[in-house]
């Protein structure tokens, strides 16, 4: 189910709510909670009811583990360590035959010549994040991080709606314990209100920005390999999958946000003005925060961190982002895409340990440093977006003039507007797609503005500036729960729901 | 967190004075609204969301009654909605015989001819219109899930049906819906909510008063065929994407693995529109050799449309014939068909 579906929004959400504060009525909080869990389970269910059993095995698997974990954890610190090191490798395990299983084979099979036949291995959806959310588990149970949770506690935490499919990756200890305040089992329309300005800016951000933006962006890196693109179309294509992936993947953490506020529990931001970062060190404090931060503490702290010398660390580094790479796609595209951020964090390393030492060195003003941030992450953007190795490289030679100024078609496009104005472009293409074309331009414009001068989502919200120091911007834009919100809110509201018929999913969905 | 909490409380605080007055700001409505700011804005957001649905009812209901409603939208074209339609009030377990295509399928058989050529033969038209031959192999897929006792498939195809095969094209419709939809477990208006586009429905509602086309423009024989009677001055030019071969293969081996068997037919070609794009047959020579290179299954029939050497009096345009010309059309098929069978 996805949540700008029809009947997401219409049936499941409603039924969903008032199921839940109509049970939080009752002295006992365990039967919304086990609504709650009836619901989260129906909403994965809903993709396919084979798959539930995986994660229902999985979730028992890994809660009893856990439990085994915690008991042994004094006594016997040898034990606990071996049980969470053979709970974490069956989990990377179980996620690496699901998710690797044909890169691995296909690649073996390249090098040898022989055939594994694992083409029918199907992705089951959400095992990504909810595999990562349970390896965090069975650590923080080993290192003394966790309580002891009921198993209906435990499976809500994993399997709660908002953040099942897509993230943001939310920790036990961040969850659970809401989930044991009295005060959400009330309903509380300050609660739901924030919540609905998260998800209805989630919604338009998802299809009026992200899903025209990202069509510009499509036929030019699935075409890139037979149809080399121009520097014309290149960089708008690089440009529109940039924003188009931000708007996209920034517009399912507001929804989550905004589904989970609704139920009076708070999830972390995970968004906070990335491109407006100033250093590849600042992207990653900004870009997807809830994965940075379990990469940070659960795979480069857990190699050693920074604590074995800078030849390790830098090792570690790299490391962690070639998995990070890896853990967004089966796919040698995704392996250099993360190889990439390694490397631009060990020259941003290296720059801030040489200007720590050199005080004399001059410094990048802060728009050159944003600007030459935005470059490279959008470089790095360019292997994320593109289906194989050639198309990649088409597009990067595109972006750099190899391929000429324009594609033939057009350069024919181009010079039939100049000589005959728009007519003659409606004879060649049609009208319909002129006009989607010129709207998905001036979407992407708008959409750039936005990116840079609008404050983000949680600063409408919550009043939460992108960085402590910055003063709060547009405080018209801020929302305050008033009839008037209510009607931007719901012309929001009904304006997605008009555009929702042709609903595309979130780009989040096959990591 | 903490500082994220602190912003929990906030919609239970007292109104503020600026709030107050944007409540009362909003005149008739913000009389009606409760006066704490919070619950001001789920009553008024709750109102003016279930209005606006209750608005876009209420227009569907007045398209309906002035007869402007288009049918339920499962891909958003009225000819490929009206024949799911079609299809829905149909026994679709009780057919043997199903023609599927495109327009050239939909607008060229005779199905009563085939039933009377082919004894026990229960027949059924149905082909939308603007497929390409890799759609129709989706749509084939999923139509023969639904009707067990299929056994034979019909394609009537012409140039156009392999001009472009893009995957991204191929699923046209929600199968999920689509299904529920003809199987009668979802209600009739269940497609109208989820395909909602207001400009799609505007568009369909101004130009609902021509269609369906009158009598005087096509003949329908209640079989699901629908013949044209006008000549049209359509002269699409001829275009071919490789990859609709493939679509075509995947038609075969769709029909095949469900224990029926394929019949695909060719037009004939159109004098006025060979002379202009194709003078010397070698296109259309070059696209049937293809299509018979494709097509490997021994059961499959493949008849060449070019051994009717008709006139352009014949034609509405190059993909369509004139009513009552179908009837010599199918029963070319039919004899054909029933030549295999007997043989």
């Amino acid at each position: 189910m996805l949540f700008n579906s029809h009947v997401f929004i219409l049936l499941f959400l409603p039924l969903t709510l008032a199921g839940f504060f109509l049970l939080g009525r009752l002295k006992d909080m365990r039967p919304a909670r086990l609504w709650l869990l009836t619901a989260s389970l129906i909403f994965y269910g809903w993709w396919s009811l084979t798959y539930l059993g995986l994660l229902l095995g999985s979730m028992l698997a890994n809660y009893a583990l856990g439990r085994r974990i915690g008991a042994v954890r004094a006594s016997a610190p040898g034990q606990a360590r071996a049980l969470m090191l053979l709970g974490v490798a069956a989990n990377v395990g179980l996620l690496a035959w699901y998710k690797y299983a044909i890169f691995i084979t296909d690649n073996v099979a390249a090098l040898t010549g022989l055939d594994f036949a694992a083409g029918g291995v199907v992705l089951p959806l959400a095992i990504s994040f909810y595999t990562f959310l349970q390896i965090a588990y069975l650590v923080d149970t080993r290192n003394g991080r966790a309580e002891h949770y009921s198993f209906l506690d435990y499976t809500l935490f994993v399997t709660f709606f908002p953040h099942l499919i897509a993230g943001p990756i939310v920790h036990h200890h961040e969850l659970i314990p809401q989930f044991q305040r009295p005060a959400i089992y009330r309903f509380q329309p300050g609660e739901v209100a924030a919540g609905i300005a998260f998800f209805a800016i989630g919604l338009v951000k998802k299809l009026v920005i992200a899903d025209p933006v990202g069509a510009l962006a499509t036929p030019v890196f699935q075409d890139a390999a037979a149809v080399p693109p121009g520097l014309l179309e290149a960089w708008l294509g690089t440009v529109a999958f940039s924003v188009g992936l931000y708007f996209d993947f920034s517009a399912y953490s507001d929804m989550a946000i905004g589904l989970a506020r609704m139920f009076g529990v708070h999830f972390p931001y995970n968004f906070n003005a990335p491109y407006k970062a100033t250093s590849i060190i600042d992207f990653w404090r900004r870009w997807h925060m809830t994965l940075s931060h379990f990469l940070r503490d659960y795979v480069y702290i857990a190699m050693g961190g920074s604590r074995c010398g800078t030849l390790r660390r830098h090792a570690n580094l790299m490391a962690t982002m070639l998995l990070g790479g890896l853990w967004h796609g089966a796919g040698w595209t995704f392996v250099i895409w993360g190889g990439l951020h390694g490397a631009y964090l060990l020259v941003n390393h290296g720059w801030r340990s040489m200007a720590r030492e050199r005080p004399g060195l001059p410094r990048l003003s802060a728009p050159v440093a944003q600007g030459l941030t935005l470059l490279v992450v959008m470089v790095a953007w360019v292997f994320f977006a593109a289906p194989d190795l050639g198309a990649a490289l088409a597009v990067l030679a595109g972006m750099t003039g190899l391929n000429g100024i324009l594609q033939p078609g057009t350069a024919t496009l181009l010079s039939a507007a100049l000589q005959g104005g728009p007519g003659a472009v409606v004879a060649i293409t049609g009208g319909m797609a002129l006009l989607t074309g010129i709207l998905s331009l001036l979407i992407l414009g708008g959409a750039l503005l936005v990116i840079f001068l609008a404050p983000n989502t949680q600063e409408i919200v919550d009043g939460r500036t992108a960085a402590p120091e910055e003063a709060p911007r547009w405080p018209i834009l801020r929302f305050r729960p008033h009839a008037i919100s209510a009607c931007t809110a719901a012309a929001a509201f009904l304006l997605a729901l008009a555009l929702m018929a042709d609903v595309k999913e979130f780009v989040y969905f096959q990591f | 967190m903490s500082d994220q909490h602190s912003s929990l409380h906030k919609g239970t605080k007292p109104a503020s004075p600026a709030v107050r007055r944007a409540c009362a700001g909003a005149g008739f409505l913000g009389r009606l609204l409760p006066k704490q700011p919070a619950a001001c804005f789920l009553a008024a957001f709750l109102l003016l969301v279930l209005g606006g649905i209750g608005a876009t009812i209420a227009a569907h209901v007045a398209l309906a009654r002035a007869a402007l409603l288009p049918p339920p939208p499962l891909a958003a074209t009225w000819c490929i909605d009206e024949k799911f339609a079609f299809l829905r009030e149909m026994p679709l377990e009780r057919f043997t015989l199903i023609a599927i295509g495109s327009s050239a399928t939909w607008r060229n058989l005779d199905m009563s001819v085939l039933e009377q050529r082919l004894h026990g033969t229960r027949a059924i038209n149905a082909a939308p219109c603007y497929l390409h031959i890799d759609q129709t192999a989706y749509m084939a897929g999923f139509l023969l899930e639904r009707m067990p006792r299929v056994d034979t498939v019909l394609a009537v195809v012409a140039p156009r049906d392999f001009e472009a095969c893009p995957a991204s094209q191929r699923a046209f419709f929600d199968p999920h819906l689509a299904g529920a939809y003809l199987g009668g477990r979802v209600p009739a208006w269940l497609p109208y909510v989820t395909g909602f586009r207001p400009i799609y429905l505007a568009r369909e509602a101004i130009e609902q008063e021509n269609l369906p086309p009158g009598p005087d423009a096509v003949a329908l024989d209640g079989h699901g065929s629908s013949i044209l009677r006008k000549p049209h001055s359509w002269r699409p030019a001829p275009v071919f994407d490789p990859s609709c071969y493939e679509g075509l293969a995947t038609l075969e081996e769709t029909v095949t693995s469900r224990g029926a068997r394929l019949v695909v037919s060719s037009l004939p070609v159109m004098p006025e529109w060979s002379e202009r794009f194709d003078p010397d047959g070698s296109l259309v020579e070059s696209w049937t050799r293809e299509m018979r290179a494709t097509l490997r299954q021994p059961e499959t029939l493949f008849l060449d449309g070019r051994s009717l050497a008709w006139g352009d009096e014949r034609f509405a345009d190059p993909v369509h014939l004139l009513y009552p010309h179908h009837s010599p059309f199918t029963d070319f098929i039919a004899r054909a068909m029933a030549g295999q069978a007997g043989s």
